[in-house]
């Protein structure tokens, strides 16, 4: 039950707005997150979610071993800058060509 | 009204999300005491100082998962033409944490997501990604060595016999993975 927490929690937000939000000021983070559906002239065709808190993006997506559905986190190309002495990795590890970018440097399949 | 549309958009994704248990994103918890065993198989091309040779080599990893901690060995065994050689090292690491690769140059990392637990890690130029997709009890490994744009080919410093290694192409040809508790 725990692991559809986020989702539950989104659910609810969505649907009871800002009068869950006025009475727990717990509720803040789950007020970060809203799914934006496909737009009629855009693309892709999927649901969006959206942590507008720290700007990270998931689009709804079939599951390629399943008949199931997960969110799939959206990527950018920009890496934050490197701090001395520690490794940088990008997540997920992998985009549509099967590459990733970790300590700055670009790998692919 | 575009709000109970958002509702009924999300309610839909989590009904999918809860029939499709497969995929389902794991968490560290749903990791926290599993032990892990990897092999996976290449055949290899790979050119040393003495020359270019057609070689395999297998990797077993064994590894055991404890609260976000990974840690176990790495055993690689390739076949020379002075017969087989074998190289072992520890390996240890948290997911979500890159650090300093264990031998060699390069770093790893594990990053848990979706249904894969990946590793990613890199040598002196390119690198490998081993992406473990667990469905429940079983699993599943492909573990393709990545090459590294702009720096030709994949080269370790840590080859199995001894000094570098520079690897002309790779290919896995079989993997197994067995999760128990």
């Amino acid at each position: 039950m725990k692991r559809f927490a986020p989702c539950l929690t989104t659910l609810a937000v969505l649907a009871f707005g800002e009068a869950a939000v006025a009475q727990s000021p717990d509720t803040g983070k789950s007020a970060c997150y809203e799914v934006i559906p496909p737009q009629p002239n855009a693309q892709p065709r999927t649901p969006m979610l959206v942590d507008r808190c720290s700007g990270r993006t998931w689009l709804l997506a079939k599951s390629g071993r399943s008949a199931g559905y997960r969110w799939v986190r959206v990527t950018t190309d920009d890496t934050p800058p490197p701090s001395p002495g520690a490794a940088q990795a990008k997540a997920p590890p992998s985009d549509a060509r099967n590459c990733f970018t970790f300590n700055n440097r670009r790998f692919c399949e | 009204m575009r709000r109970w549309r958002n509702v009924l958009l999300l309610l839909s994704a989590c009904l999918f999300l809860m029939q499709a248990g497969a995929a389902l994103a794991l968490t560290v918890e749903d990791l926290h005491g599993a032990k892990i065993e990897l092999r996976v198989n290449y055949d290899m091309r790979v050119r040393r100082a003495e020359g270019d040779f057609s070689t395999t080599m297998d990797v077993l990893w064994r590894m055991s998962v404890s609260d976000g901690k990974i840690s176990g060995s790495v055993t690689r065994t390739v076949t020379t033409p002075r017969g087989p050689r074998t190289r072992s090292h520890q390996m240890n690491g948290a997911i979500g944490q890159p650090k300093q690769a264990a031998t060699g140059s390069g770093h790893a990392l594990w990053i848990l997501e979706g249904d894969k637990l990946t590793l990613l890690r890199t040598f002196e130029t390119g690198g490998l990604k081993a992406e473990i997709t667990i469905n429940g009890s079983s699993c599943t490994v492909r573990a393709p060595l990545v090459r590294e744009q702009g720096a030709g080919n994949t080269k370790r410093s840590d080859s199995v016999v001894g000094g570098s290694v520079e690897v002309l192409s790779a290919r896995q040809t079989s993997g197994s993975c067995r999760i128990s508790r």
